[in-house]
């Protein structure tokens, strides 16, 4: 409550590329921005988190524009593949038609509202609706109508109903997002400069990645943006929140060397040098690989690139946060539920040049780690929904979260790393710069135009 | 009471004296001792379940909600034994139902048991149930069997809520 907001005099200017300064006017739901977060994102609301308002906003501005992940290509083998997963709340199709061209519909009939899928995955030639029959095709297309002639009449125009398509689904490096907004950027302009650091992730061998079959699937009672922002760059919650995978070896104790990076639009990552994950029990041969990794990127770029293998953990804004540690890599989504609950998708993802055994050793790490039994994941889950239970109350509402760990240390990053390193960049890794950015960038999003 | 009946009374006796005391060490919290049951070849595994066209799946080669050999079940031990494992202070109230529904006489001594497992959780900020199918290979041994491999199909599709700080 005591929070003296002062506003971001010790932000360099407008060469770091933060996202802009919150406009204390502007309105968002039925507040100012100015109620809901000090200017420069280093104090949040504790509303944010609870207001049904703000919450159903956000799957408007959020949820029904930005651009969401959906699942990686190689989910999809053949065309007429398909997968279900949602867009915020809304269910979605992913499928690969008949061409190969990957689309998104909503997983809605036309005619009164019912899921024409009701599975996790597969392949099919049509969806049928159970509710009364209208059958469409991989394209989205309304192809059978029983009974049309008697009921409609010949003049039906079955053109008009076919599924709701998202008007924009694109992938980047074997990654599938799609967007509802009609006028969205394209894919590569919304990541942006974190393009890069995904590149650096997703293209470390020759053929590039794939998925390991399955979803991780589970529930968390906590608002969707607690987890994203610790994903973004809460680094400093590692030697509390998870002191047991510290003592029992999984992890070697948290140093303040290494980088917290945002690149605009949202996006950031973070990650101690070496990689999280760095532990002495149950090791597998994946530190070579990345050792022979880290050399070559090294080669590339100089010895600063040194520091990117692996990326680190990051958030790409909305929802959908990853995990490239020392031991494996993971994708997840946080798919809002409600105000004060999420469900979790989670998958690991290996390079497909990796040797079977080696993939297999990878998936079990990434289970044990982070599965929803994960030795680190249950420790997370745990708390965040205490954070949510605290949230619930009246005086629980009031006053704000403190965000100003690291204030005014950020710089552009080629600065500390070289040119071809965008975005901008602590000094140290335990500071909240991305999670500034975050609700920066979450507050131009979300704010009514100017009139 | 013919032969075959008694063997059958017999091994029925023997694999409910292994359940009581697995249910016992679980519900306890016990795991330390738990992983003396195990052979040190154990599989211990509890795949995630798809829902497809042709019903529910489960694969070997996909992620599993467990996903052990020895070496990773003594590391979620040593984890669960940590005063800092947060998911488990104060721990939960755990209640174990197992109920053999099928066993049959393998090779060398092993058994090959099926049982049904119910297991309600009760942790400080929440509550959950979980019920499933569990497929077990048990090897003989001094003072009993071993667990050498286990599968467990979870009937829920959607795991639950967080921190899944229970094994099955």
């Amino acid at each position: 409550m005591s929070d003296t907001e002062k506003p971001a005099t010790l932000t360099p200017p407008v060469r770091t590329p933060l996202p802009p300064l919150v406009s204390a006017d502007a309105r968002i739901a039925s507040f100012s921005a100015g109620e809901l977060m000090a200017p420069d994102g280093s104090a949040v609301d504790r509303r944010l988190f609870v207001d049904a308002g703000v919450y159903r906003l956000e799957q408007e501005r959020i949820f029904a524009k930005c651009w969401l992940y959906l699942g990686h290509e190689t989910a999809l083998p053949e065309n007429q593949s398909f997968f279900t997963t949602t867009m915020g709340e809304d269910p979605v199709m992913v499928v690969r038609d008949k061409t190969g061209r990957l689309r998104a519909f909503l997983n809605s009939c036309s005619h009164r509202g019912a899921k024409v899928c009701r599975v996790d995955s597969g392949t099919a030639r049509f969806f049928k609706c159970p509710y009364h029959g209208w059958t469409f095709s991989t394209e989205g297309e309304l192809i059978a109508v029983p009974r049309i002639g008697p009921v409609y009449g010949e003049a039906f125009d079955r053109s008009l109903y076919g599924l709701r398509e998202a008007p924009h689904v694109d992938s980047f490096g074997g990654m599938i997002f799609a967007s509802w907004d009609p006028k969205a950027p394209t894919l590569r302009e919304y990541l942006g400069d974190m393009a890069f650091y995904l590149e650096l992730m997703l293209s470390r061998m020759e053929g590039g990645t794939e998925v390991i079959g399955g979803v991780h699937r589970w529930t968390i009672d906590v608002n969707w943006k607690i987890p994203a922002e610790n994903f973004a760059g809460d680094h400093y919650h590692v030697p509390s929140t998870h002191g047991a995978g510290v003592e029992m070896g999984f992890r070697s104790q948290l140093t303040n060397n290494g980088y917290c990076i945002q690149t605009g639009n949202g996006h950031s990552i973070g990650s101690e040098r070496g990689g999280a994950q760095q532990g002495t029990a149950v090791q597998t041969e994946y530190d070579g690989f990345m050792k022979q990794m880290r050399s070559e990127l090294v080669a590339k770029y100089g010895q600063a690139a040194d520091a990117f293998v692996p990326i680190g953990v990051g958030t790409i804004f909305p929802n959908m946060s990853f995990l490239d540690s020392a031991r494996f890599r993971a994708f997840r989504v946080w798919h809002p539920r409600g105000v004060d609950r999420i469900e979790v998708h989670s998958w690991c993802i290996v390079d497909k040049a990796l040797p079977a055994e080696l993939k297999e050793a990878v998936r079990r790490q990434y289970s044990l780690a982070f599965g929803p039994g994960g030795i680190f994941e249950q420790d997370d889950g745990d708390i965040w929904q205490s954070v949510q239970d605290a949230l619930r109350g009246h005086v629980g509402r009031q006053g704000r979260f403190n965000y100003r760990m690291g204030l005014g240390r950020e710089a552009p990053t080629a600065e500390r790393y070289g040119p071809p390193f965008p975005g901008s960049c602590s000094d140290i890794l335990m500071t909240e710069a991305n999670q500034r950015a975050f609700y920066r960038h979450y507050a131009t999003v979300m704010a009514d135009p100017a009139p | 009471m013919t032969g075959a009946d008694t063997s059958t009374v017999a091994l029925f006796q023997e694999l409910e004296a292994f359940y009581r005391r697995e249910v016992l060490l679980l519900q306890d919290h016990r795991y330390r001792e738990w992983l003396d049951i195990m052979d040190p070849a154990i599989s211990y595994r509890v795949p995630v379940t798809t829902s497809t066209l042709d019903g529910l799946v489960t694969r070997e080669d996909e992620l599993g909600y467990y996903d052990e050999d020895f070496e990773l079940l003594k590391a979620r031990v040593a984890k669960l034994e940590s005063k800092q494992s947060w998911v488990e202070q104060p721990p939960s109230r755990l209640r174990y139902f197992v109920q053999v529904v099928d066993a049959s006489l393998e090779p060398e001594g092993t058994v090959l048991a099926r049982s049904n497992l119910l297991l309600l959780q009760y942790r400080w900020n929440m509550e959950q149930q979980f019920s499933g199918s569990r497929s077990d290979l048990l090897v003989p041994a001094a003072g009993g069997f071993r667990l050498r491999e286990r599968r467990v199909v979870l009937d829920r599709q959607v795991l639950g809520k967080q921190g899944l700080s229970v094994f099955f």
